[in-house]
């Protein structure tokens, strides 16, 4: 099936991303998550009717795409894929809210549509930054530095885990799939009754492979905890980055931006 | 430097399930020996291979490592001097990069971070594979995976290897590189393996195992040479060995 | 269905990490009291098997839709409850961060639906009352099915509250939940029969992992009662207080932040800024939550943080008692059916 490869190699895609050394990629991935994390709740602590507001903070992601040379193409694609929970909800929004909220020129615009358009931005601008945050850093730096951030342990691991064997258990199961629609004639789709058999084959070989890796791991010594010699640095360059983010967004959160201009203006006047 | 001697007294070890899987092997493998493990698939091998650094405990008999026998209680001693490295490569490198991997083991044995880091580089240039410590381990080839596995355990310094088919699922030319990479090692050497090509080049001695039971222990010269021997266990002398099938064909013309 | 961050309220968002949070660290102790650390890189590959498995679709007889299975159910049965909801929660996770799907805030919802509902809620209080130690027959299949149809019914109705209390969205209570519980009801009855049907089959196949892991879970009883009221503590105070925060919206922050500088923006006579200050009139005449009225919310505009507000908090509450009811009647119900039921059986004995 194609979309099991398809993701496979957009996976591997990220992952060859986030191995890239630029000055994003190499700050501490705790400054990374925490910025992400601010940003998010300032994008999402605006009024719904407020899209003027929500235009400047497509600094942030657009400081970072430029950053860390991540291509423009790559995530408008990945943010269509993910934009069909939030454009369907949103959608209803111009049919439920009618009155009159500006004029475009002479064209009148209901509440509804103003809204459903700050959806969809509140959608790029949040959606975007979780892209970022994972092309920048990796899943194995988020997981470690969510450790740091005091995640307990065994969560951590987890996610390391996971990561780990993505790749290959969605390899695993690209070619059960491709077995058997090698043997199904053209039939599309599978039932539920060969699903079920295909979902059992895998969940015996992760089984499997979960236990050799715990052999595998007892025989270099794991006694239930996970080393690592990588270490992370907070430096200046993180306080900078983190402390500088801070002040934008509450700058952008308190409409700095139509502030600084009134001021401006106010002092013409006098 | 005999204080490294493997040896296996009446091991015996069945399944949960009461089927017996080892059934009273007795063998002794002393220092710098290379010895391979042949005989059909469930014959035993990779139990035998498990009990030598006690993934596996014996049911009855003994395993000894360096005079050690191999219980609960010696376990933690014992992996560090029997490194395994296994079947397939990705249950063995379960960290996120390869340096990380390499390292794991030597962290796990509370050694400060600049041996780990001199442990970890050395063994990575012994497999000649240091330029890729910052790689993830999926983007790698088998051949690589392969050596880099063995790394792993090389970090650690163990004074035995146990390899469960080293050789199997890679291409020639990495196949090459590995049995040159075996022959450069000075550690007693344990390999389980259907590659008897391999084996013909790398290990001095053969055990035969048969249903549970060491049914031959002599050089590998001599248990390749018995084709009656080998017919019984279900094996076939390595194709090196065998008369080239197109001479053959070209003498009975002639 | 994934709750996204387009569409929630910092409030709401809040609210569910808090509930999430408490229940992941409540797993986090069990497991750490009552696993082994083999548990630890199964748990992992488990997580990349539910991630695989998700990704394949299988059609919907008769619709030519597809669908996939979710896995909660599933991942509970074998690795016991609170590992499961770790599982679950990390897979969320790495979808939130690869596909985009959520967002970080509403993770928090995300984790709420889809692995503590099933995990923490309909697995002891539903299915193991059904099921108890039968890994066949009829048993199995509606044990099976009744919970994944209530886990998911449940999880559905927990996207729509949370939505609507998000005010983000104009869909109508009534509309919504037309339109996702049916659905929820196809997909849950599907989740069901997937989930018994793969059980079967590991049943059959390798016994020994079924027996190994359901020690761990009978082992420990489930304190049902305990967990419940915690929950419900956590969320109605968390549920006042952040619905109370979330009422002094971003008007009632720049009103603050005018009144701590003393002074109110004044609107320049240029174009930009007078659509500007449209948008901002409009937004105080049509309120996000809360009782709407354009007097009251005039009023709300005038509140500034800290000051309570009535109409939210009380709308707040409320959806998360009816929640909280629902959720609490129905393990009552099945509970006290068991209870008979045990009885009945150990009298005939």
């Amino acid at each position: 099936m194609s979309k099991l490869s398809e993701i496979f190699i957009d996976i591997s895609d990220m992952e060859k991303m986030a191995g890239r050394s630029s000055l994003v990629h190499r700050l501490d991935p705790r400054c990374k998550l925490l910025v992400t994390l601010l940003f998010t709740i300032t994008v999402v602590s605006f009024n719904r009717y407020d899209l003027m507001a929500l235009i400047p903070c497509f600094t942030y992601p657009l400081f970072l795409l430029i950053a860390a040379e991540i291509p423009f193409t790559y995530l408008m694609k990945k943010l269509v894929l993910a934009s069909i929970f939030a454009l369907m909800l949103g959608i209803v929004n111009p049919f439920f809210d009618r009155e009159t909220m500006l004029y475009l020129g002479s064209v009148p615009i209901s509440g509804g549509w103003v809204s459903f358009i700050s959806i969809m931005l509140r959608f790029a601008l949040t959606a975007s930054a979780a892209l970022l945050l994972l092309t920048t850093t990796g899943m194995y730096n988020i997981s470690r530095g969510l450790e740091k951030l005091g995640v307990p342990q065994v969560f951590v691991m987890q996610l390391f885990f996971l990561s780990r064997y993505l790749f290959l258990l969605t390899d695993e199961a690209s070619r059960l799939v491709r077995a058997r629609a090698a043997r199904s004639f053209g039939q599309r789709g599978l039932g539920l009754n060969s699903l079920s058999h295909l979902l059992s084959t895998l969940f015996m070989r992760s089984f499997d492979r979960a236990e050799n890796i715990y052999i595998a791991m007892r025989c270099r010594g794991f006694n239930g905890r996970m080393r690592s010699v990588t270490k992370f640095r907070w430096g200046g360059a993180e306080t900078i980055f983190t402390v500088s983010w801070i002040v934008f967004f509450i700058f952008f959160r308190f409409n700095g931006l139509s502030y600084v201009i009134s001021l401006y203006h106010q002092l013409n006047i006098y | 430097m005999s204080h490294h001697i493997i040896e296996a007294d009446n091991l015996s070890y069945h399944y949960p399930d009461k089927t017996d899987a080892l059934d009273g092997i007795n063998f002794s493998i002393t220092h710098g020996e290379s010895v391979a493990l042949i005989g059909e698939n469930g014959a035993g091998k990779s139990t035998l291979l498990m009990h030598l650094n006690g993934s596996l405990l014996a049911s009855s008999g003994e395993m000894r490592i360096g005079h050690i026998p191999v219980t609960k209680r010696t376990l933690a001693h014992i992996r560090q001097s029997v490194g395994m490295v296994f079947q397939d490569s990705d249950d063995q490198l379960f960290m996120a990069t390869v340096f990380d991997d390499v390292a794991f083991g030597p962290l796990n044995m509370g050694l400060a971070e600049a041996e780990v880091k001199r442990r970890a580089e050395a063994a990575l240039a012994t497999v000649g594979l240091l330029k890729l410590k910052d790689r993830r381990p999926y983007h790698l080839s088998g051949g690589e995976k392969r050596r880099i596995a063995i790394a792993t355990v090389l970090a650690m310094e163990p004074n035995v290897l146990a390899m469960d088919e080293p050789s199997s699922g890679l291409d020639p030319k990495a196949r090459r590189m590995l049995i040159k990479l075996l022959k450069s090692f000075k550690h007693t050497r344990i390999i389980a393996s259907h590659d008897l090509d391999m084996i013909a080049e790398v290990c001095e001695r053969t055990l035969v195992i048969f249903a549970g039971k060491v049914v031959a222990d002599d050089t590998t010269e001599k248990i390749f040479a018995d084709h009656e021997l080998l017919k019984r266990c279900s094996l076939e002398p390595p194709l090196s060995m065998q008369s080239c099938p197109v001479c053959s064909m070209l003498n009975k013309k002639g | 269905m994934h709750m996204a961050d387009a569409l929630i309220s910092p409030g709401v968002s809040g609210l569910m990490w808090a509930a999430s949070a408490g229940a992941l660290g409540y797993s986090v102790r069990k497991i750490n009291q009552f696993m082994d650390d083999s548990k630890i890189p199964l748990m992992g590959v488990m997580g990349a098997f539910i991630f695989a498995a998700q990704m394949i679709n299988f059609t919907i007889p008769g619709t030519g839709s597809s669908g996939h299975i979710c896995g909660s159910l599933l991942l509970a049965v074998i690795l016991g409850p609170y590992a499961a909801l770790l599982v679950i929660a990390s897979v969320l996770v790495v979808q939130a961060l690869i596909f985009a799907d959520g967002g970080l805030l509403a993770l928090g919802c995300n984790i709420f639906n889809i692995g503590v509902i099933p995990c923490l809620l309909a697995y002891p209080l539903i299915y193991r009352t059904i099921v108890c130690r039968h890994i066949t027959g009829i048993r199995l299949w509606s044990g099976s099915v009744i919970t994944a149809i209530i886990s998911l019914q449940l999880g559905a109705f927990a996207v729509v509250l949370e939505t609507l209390f998000s005010g983000i969205s104009e869909l109508p209570f009534t509309g919504f939940v037309l339109l996702m519980q049916p659905i929820h009801l196809a997909i849950g009855l599907v989740e069901g029969l997937l989930t018994a049907s793969v059980l079967i089959l590991i049943k059959n196949a390798r016994p020994e992992i079924l027996t190994e892991y359901k020690d761990n879970v009978t082992k420990q009883r489930f304190p049902i009662k305990g967990f419940i009221i915690t929950i419900i503590l956590t969320a109605l105070i968390i549920g006042g207080i952040g619905s109370w925060f979330a009422s002094a919206r971003p008007d009632g922050l720049e009103w603050s932040i005018a009144g701590v500088t003393d002074n109110e923006l004044s609107v320049p006579a240029e174009p930009l800024h007078q659509t500007a200050a449209k948008l901002q009139q409009a937004s105080s005449i049509l309120p996000g939550y809360g009782f709407k009225t354009t007097a009251e919310a005039n009023n709300e505009t005038r509140s500034g943080w800290g000051e309570v507000n009535s109409g939210s908090t009380v709308s707040g509450l409320v959806g998360i008692a009816l929640t909280l009811l629902l959720a609490a009647g129905l393990g009552i119900i099945l509970k006290q059916r068991f209870k008979q039921r045990r009885t009945v059986t150990a009298k005939g004995r």
